[in-house]
This record gives structure tokens, sequence and C-alpha cells, in this order.
């Protein structure tokens, strides 16, 4: 958990020493030269999660199913190959193990995936002032027909609350797919690895049939480079929560342990 | 000696009929996927000339460009944003995924094999000629995708046409056969077999899931930065000198660099595995 919490904290660190923190000697210049810039550079528009021309952003959402995946995905697969999951099921019940597992694989994934986002904008907070987001001044690619358009306008930390919430509970449902696929697979690195590769193969496939605007990859990321439905988000967001949630609750039910 | 070679060629095949017998799926899985990518740009190609574009006919040499091109250099604070070229990013991690299955699964088992195979040295040999077998298995793929693409009307030459490229790549230009397969074929697999090794030795020091984000992390930096140090910079050939796209990658420059990391690779994995005390880690 932590190698994985470090790696998604230096991503966040990494962005900001290479593509905030040097350009904070630009804020004088607002003052310096009345008309000449619009807004200086703010908490917002520097944050990692608008930041779609450096790498930071692609690397984030290319890399952090896999390091979401890390520290518990595969935990339930090595308690039942080391016998572990016996000995426990022997002093507690399927649905307190279960249930434990499911929370401790959602959370620690969720977590780790929030992680680069949100320590980068509060690094960017401490750093650069907070001047709300205007729709004329068209830094921002958040338009008319994007999700979430009059939250980031009219309530701009909500926006950066929702998209953090957002991702929380997408990584940690996908996350739990490695639940659901250790009831057939033994393979510990597969295993592991099985959210990314869902992920990545609707990343592949939706580019191949150009249907970005479905793909986890763009809909999450704050920046908003393609116009989502919020309905279609959101639905897809439960419907991989829920069932996952109910895949896993019925194989553990009908697992033979012993 | 005798018996020594016999162990090591034991271990070899031990190594690849387990590689192949966890792996084929998987490319299998990558043969599909570029079927589908060949099938979209010929849909593609024909759109456009139902639009009214007048283009030759595909060939396997532009087809085979279009899968393997890369990305072109990328200008930070020109207002463009950064894109992941996806076709790219599938098949090298794809690579990355077959390598590191093989290699997370090999190495638990490694104690017995070090036993059987009597000396350290040829058992980290058999893993290195399995990496380079790997990836040499993916471009095979790729290639065999291709040539089963010709019986859709594909011509079955090299040649790249200009007008094509200027369809896909926006800038129309042409290569001599030898050019072609050096930058496009043999630099690429080059560079991966170097991020493979350099996968494969990583997961004798870390998890191989934390190898696998270290190669995805190396192949967008390599994106970012057009440099031939960053080592990913060899799989995308439009960044070459050769080529019209303002790149400055030279193919010495980074084939020196992929033989000094190869060699560094298993030589790094030599040392790690002779100081493994088998004893205590059993």
């Amino acid at each position: 958990m932590f190698t994985a919490w470090l790696i998604s904290l230096g991503i966040a660190f990494f962005h900001y020493f290479t593509c905030e923190f040097p350009y904070r000697i630009y804020i004088r210049d607002y003052l310096d030269y009345p008309g000449m810039f619009i807004l200086p550079h703010n908490s917002f528009s520097m944050w990692l999660g608008f930041d779609g021309a450096s790498f930071y952003l692609a690397l984030s959402y290319l890399v952090i199913p896999v390091l979401a995946s890390f520290p518990f995905a595969g935990s339930f697969l090595q308690d039942k190959k080391t016998g572990y999951l016996k000995n426990v099921l022997s002093r507690a019940t399927r649905i307190q193990y279960g249930v434990a597992k499911y929370f401790a694989v959602f959370i620690s994934a969720g977590t780790i995936a929030v992680t680069p986002l949100l320590a980068d904008f509060l690094l960017s907070s401490a750093t650069y002032p907070y001047i709300g987001p205007l729709p004329a001044e068209g830094c921002f690619g958040v338009y008319e027909t994007t999700m979430f358009h009059s939250l980031f306008y009219s309530m701009p930390y909500w926006y950066v609350v929702a998209f953090l919430a957002l991702n929380f509970v997408f990584f940690g449902a996908l996350a739990t797919l490695s639940l659901c696929v250790a009831f057939s697979v033994e393979r510990l690195f597969f295993v592991e690895l099985f959210p990314f590769l869902v992920y990545f193969i609707l990343y592949i496939a939706l580019n191949v049939f150009n249907l970005v605007q479905y793909c986890p990859f763009f809909f999450l990321r704050p920046d908003q480079g393609v116009e989502c439905n919020p309905v279609f988000v959101l639905g897809v967001t439960a419907a991989l929560l829920v069932g996952s949630f109910l895949f896993y609750a019925f194989h553990m039910k009908h697992e033979d342990v012993f | 000696m005798k018996r020594k070679t016999a162990c090591f060629s034991h271990v070899l095949l031990h190594d690849i009929r387990y590689s192949i017998l966890i792996s084929w799926k998987k490319y299998l899985a990558l043969f599909l996927v570029t079927e589908a990518i060949i099938g979209a740009l010929m849909v593609r190609i024909q759109s456009d000339c139902q639009l009214g574009m007048v283009l030759p006919p595909l060939t396997a040499g532009d087809v085979l460009t279009y899968l393997l091109s890369g990305a072109k250099i990328f200008r930070y604070g020109a207002g463009i944003p950064f894109e992941i070229p996806y076709i790219w990013i599938f098949i090298y991690l794809m690579i990355a995924f077959i390598v590191g299955e093989n290699h997370a699964n090999l190495m638990t088992s490694r104690y017995m094999e070090l036993l059987l195979s009597q000396e350290k040295h040829r058992w980290w040999a058999s893993k290195c000629i399995v990496t380079v077998l790997d990836v040499l298995l993916a471009y095979v793929t790729i290639f065999a995708a291709v040539g089963i693409s010709l019986f859709w009307g594909i011509k079955p030459v090299l040649k790249i046409s200009p007008d094509i490229m200027k369809a896909l790549i926006w800038k129309a230009f042409t290569l001599k056969p030898n050019q072609w397969t050096v930058i496009f074929v043999l630099l690429p697999i080059l560079t991966s077999v170097c991020i493979s090794l350099l996968q494969t030795v990583s997961i004798l020091f870390f998890k191989p899931m934390i190898c696998f984000a270290g190669v995805i992390t190396l192949l967008v930096v390599s994106l970012f930065y057009c440099n031939p140090a960053v080592i990913g910079n060899g799989t995308l050939p439009l960044r070459n000198t050769i080529l019209p796209f303002e790149g400055t990658i030279r193919t010495l420059d980074v084939a020196l660099a992929d033989a000094v990391l190869i060699v560094a690779s298993i030589i790094i994995g030599n040392i790690k595995i002779k100081k493994v005390d088998l004893l205590s880690e059993v």
C-alpha cells in the first residue's frame, strides 16, 4: 500500500516541481503589466487535473489502475493459495471476511487513485491564488456541453470534489474486479493486473471504433478532453460497483474453500 | 561440459514451453486486436475514397508503417494536448504484459530451476533468451496479422505509398526498403528487447506490478521527450532524422543506447542471481 501510495504521490510532486512551481514568478507579471493578462495563473489552471499538455495527466490515468490494484487486489488469491482463507473462515463468517476484503480492496484502490489529483490540488492551492474560473476566460476545456459544467463555474471546489469522488468510486470498483477473477484464475500477476486489462482493453477498443466519449480514460479526467454524458458516466460507475459486488458476493457464498 | 549443456538446454526448453503455454492467449489477443485495427484502417481508407480522395490500394508496407509508426515529436507549450497513440501503446504494453507474466511466474519457481540448471548464470541466460523470444514472437504475431489481412485485398508488397501516408500521418513520405526495415522493424525490435530485458531484470529487485508500472511510465515519458537517452524513442520511427517530421532521433544513437542497456541488464541480472543465497531464500 505504502509503495503504491508513494508512487502516486510522486506523480503529484513531479508535476508540481516541473509544471507548477517554476511558473510562480509569472504571478507578479499580472500585477506589473495590467491588461496584458486576463487572469494570473491560479490554483485551477495549474492543477494536474487540467494540465492536459504535459504527460503527467495521461500517465496518471494509465498507471493508476495498476497502482490501485497493487496493495490488496491479489490478497484474496494469496489467502486462497496459502490456506490462510481456511484459517480465517474457521474463526469468522464468510460475510465478515468477504465484506472486509471487498472494502479493503475498494478503499485502498480509491485512495491511491485520488492521491495524485488531491495532492497536486493542495500543492497548487498552496502556491497559487484562488480565482474562480470564468466561462469567458476560455482556459479550461469545460464547456456548456461537458459534464458538471455548471458546477465548475459556480462552485469550482465542488467540481474538484465531484471528480475526486468519481475517480475514487470508479477505480475502487475497478480494482474489485480482481476479487471476481480470483475465483477462476490462479496466476497472481494476471489477477492483480486484471482491472488494468479491462480498463486498457476498453481504451483500445473504444479508440479503434472512435467512441472515446465512453472510455474511462477520458471521462474520468477533470480536463474533459471529450464531451461525456454524466448519466452514462455515473451509470457505468454504479453498474461496475454493484456488478462486481454481486458477482463477488455470489461466488464468495458458493466457493468451496475447504 | 556436455552434461551442463544438456541441463541448460533442458531449462531453456522448459522456459520456452512454459512461456508459450501460458502466453498463447495473449498472442491471440494481440493478433485479433491487430486485425481489428487493420479492419478499421481499411474502413477509413474506403470512406476517404468515397469522400472523393484518390488513394492507391493499401499495401502491406502501408499497413505495417501505420501500425508501427508511433508518434511524431511533441512540443510542450504549443497549446496541443498530449495524446498517447493507442496502437503504439497497445503493442508495447502487450509485450510488457507477456514478458511480465512469464517472469512473474517463472521467478517464483526459480530455486528448483536453479538446482536443475546447476549454474545460476545458465538459468539467467535462459530467462534472457525467453524474453527476447517473447518480443520476437509478438512482432511475428503482428506480421502474421498483416499477412492474414492480405486475403482482404491488401497488396503483398512492402512499398509505402506517399498518398496513403499523407492520408494517415498527414505528411507524404517514402523510404527505401532497407531504410524502412531498419527504422520501422529492426530498431523498434531492438528497443523492445531492451525494455523487456530491463523489465525482466527489475523483476529480480521489485514486484512485477511495479515493474509493469515502470514500463508504462517509460513509454509515456518517451512520447513526451524526444531524446535517444529516453529509450522508448526507438519504438517511435516517425521521430527518426531520416523522416521529414523534424525528429532528432538518430538510428545509431538509439541502437547504441539500447545495446548498452541490454548488456547492463544482463550483467546486473547475472550479479543479482549469483548473490542469491539459495538456502536462506528457500
